[in-house]
């Protein structure tokens, strides 16, 4: 009987699928003029000392709707990093253009909010006056700033540590505070390097449904770079699957997975079909 | 999933709880444990100091009892007028340090110009044995606090100096691009990020200051002083009185050692999460 019932759940799960994916579509703007983040044949070049020059990204387009959550994956070492830094305006690429919006990325991007590998958080403040630093350093006003920092520390069940030391925090608690700080400002778009990378496999798992939760409440673009198929594929609208350096575009897939995501979608075969075909792309290219 | 965050927090804090409990009465066992031993050590070699001056093997000038030592430090008032001058010239000087050098790691930092203007310069001032240079400082400052403090300056000035820079050279490259990609001020990123984040630096380079600072003051007073404790160990050496030499370097060295912890004090105040962040 309960085998049964466990058939039954997982055959249902592609038809509630095919349910959400028109409204899907429809909310992922492939039109380049409506795009949130435009990468134009961007190519990158880095000098080092001598002549030698090492080309990291070489001629990548592809562009990311307003609230749509782009996952980049591929070897280590292809150029994902820079592309994020390309994306906040920190560096300049040699060819091609980035925009963000319908202006053009030259200077340090300032609605931008960045989630690092590591949460560098600040251990001489509390964890409210570590999600707080974005807002001071763009002087918000404060008054307004400390009920949204509440807000968000709420969203990401760290109310109760508000005013605790962070470094009396487990390691995903950190990165949560860190979540929480760069959405401070409300930037239009969330760039997040490797951000569960340094966590264990239970606590990123975790990690995971409380970002898809937090996005759930706070639409954002959102570029993530990864190492992990199985997290691309959780969470994402598209993966971008980069080669290995100098970087180019090698596939876009489209994940048709039911918003919002549960846990119990990755026994589904769709999930297990796309987490697949990017293994194989990612091995094959490996060779 | 997010709520069993919490819970498990307070697991951990229920289990510290209940650690604690037993632990209260084995703590101060383990303290004693610590203390102790040492204590015993100490006593030890002072009763054998004490034998071996009793037996007579050598002059009372030479090695004086311990117990005439602990009498001079405890009656002798000319050791603590000595005291008051050394502790002064100490505070001045590495005070002088800390105002100094501080700013100038500031500096030096965030301009690669001033950094190529002032590092040869400090690193020049550092190539010189403070010890040679104070019979010269006597000769341009004269018999006095001046040169005490000058010597004190000099010889704290080095470790303030490049442990502040190297504190303020310790941030995080990400940290500083989220800075950037903000558009925050040098002044914003000097406050909020690098100083704070610097500190945990300054105070270990100022523990190292203030044990090299009552070196650098009594090599000051052996060479140009009247008073103070180091001219006291001169002038008591000279007159072949080993019990108040000795009683002058005991208070010497309890002065440093109330100096460093005052020190240590202080970071474990400013800096709360050293080596734990």
């Amino acid at each position: 009987m309960r085998q049964q019932k466990a058939a039954q759940v997982t055959t249902n799960q592609p038809n509630r699928d095919i349910q959400y994916e028109g409204a899907g579509a429809a909310n992922v703007n492939q039109n380049s003029s409506g795009a949130a983040l435009t990468f134009d044949d961007v190519t990158m070049i880095f000098h080092s000392k001598g002549s030698e020059r090492l080309k990291a990204l070489d001629r990548v387009s592809f562009n990311v709707a307003p609230n749509e959550f782009v996952s980049i994956i591929g070897p280590s070492g292809c150029g994902k990093s820079t592309l994020l830094r390309l994306a906040a305006g920190l560096a300049k690429p040699a060819f091609g253009m980035v925009r963000m919006g319908d202006h053009a990325v030259t200077a340090p991007e300032k609605s931008v909010g960045m989630v690092f590998q590591q949460p560098l958080l600040l251990p001489w403040r509390s964890v409210i006056d570590n999600v707080l630093l974005p807002a001071e350093i763009l002087r918000l006003k404060e008054r307004g700033m400390r009920a949204e920092a509440l807000r968000l520390l709420e969203l990401a069940g760290l109310e109760k540590f508000k005013d605790g030391r962070t470094y009396n925090l487990s390691g995903g608690m950190q990165q949560r505070v860190a979540i929480c700080r760069a959405l401070i400002h409300d930037p239009s778009i969330l760039l997040m390097d490797e951000p569960f990378g340094a966590l264990d496999a239970i606590t990123r798992e975790d990690m995971s449904y409380t970002l898809l939760k937090i996005w759930q409440q706070r639409r954002k673009t959102v570029l993530f770079v990864t190492h992990s198929i199985s997290e691309a594929v959780m969470l994402s609208d598209r993966i971008i699957i980069l080669s290995q350096r100098p970087g180019t575009v090698r596939e876009i897939i489209k994940v048709n997975l039911a918003r919002p995501r549960a846990w119990e979608m990755e026994q589904t075969t769709d999930f297990q079909k796309l987490v697949l075909h990017l293994k194989g792309m990612l091995q094959s290219h490996g060779k | 999933m997010v709520n069993s965050a919490p819970s498990s927090q307070d697991n951990t804090a229920d289990n510290i709880a209940h650690d604690q409990l037993p632990l209260a009465g084995s703590r101060i066992l383990a303290i004693a444990r610590a203390i102790i031993p040492p204590i015993f050590g100490m006593i030890i070699v002072l009763f054998a100091w004490q034998i071996i001056v009793w037996t007579g093997a050598w002059p009372l000038y030479v090695v004086p009892a311990p117990l005439d030592v602990a009498e001079r430090v405890f009656s002798d008032a000319t050791l603590y007028s000595g005291l008051r001058v050394t502790a002064l010239e100490v505070i001045i000087g590495f005070g002088l340090a800390v105002c100094v050098g501080v700013p100038l790691a500031i500096l030096v930092t965030t301009s690669r110009l001033l950094s190529s203007i002032f590092m040869p310069l400090i690193l020049l001032t550092q190539s010189i044995p403070k010890v040679a240079l104070a019979p010269v400082l006597v000769v341009a400052l004269g018999y006095g606090l001046a040169t005490q403090v000058t010597v004190v300056f000099l010889v704290c000035f080095f470790p303030l100096i490049v442990d502040t820079a190297t504190g303020l050279r310790s941030a995080s490259p990400d940290l500083l691009d989220m800075a950037r990609q903000l558009s925050a001020t040098r002044w914003q990123v000097l406050r909020k990020i690098l100083f704070p984040g610097a500190l945990p630096y300054i105070l270990s380079g100022a523990k190292v200051a203030i044990t090299l600072a009552v070196i650098g003051a009594v090599i000051g007073e052996f060479v140009g002083s009247s008073s103070g404790l180091g001219f006291q160990l001169l002038t008591a050496t000279a007159r072949f009185d080993g019990a108040k030499a000795f009683a002058a370097i005991v208070v010497l060295s309890a002065m440093s050692l109330v100096l460093y912890g005052i020190v240590g004090a202080l970071e474990k105040i400013l800096v709360p999460w050293h080596g734990r962040a």
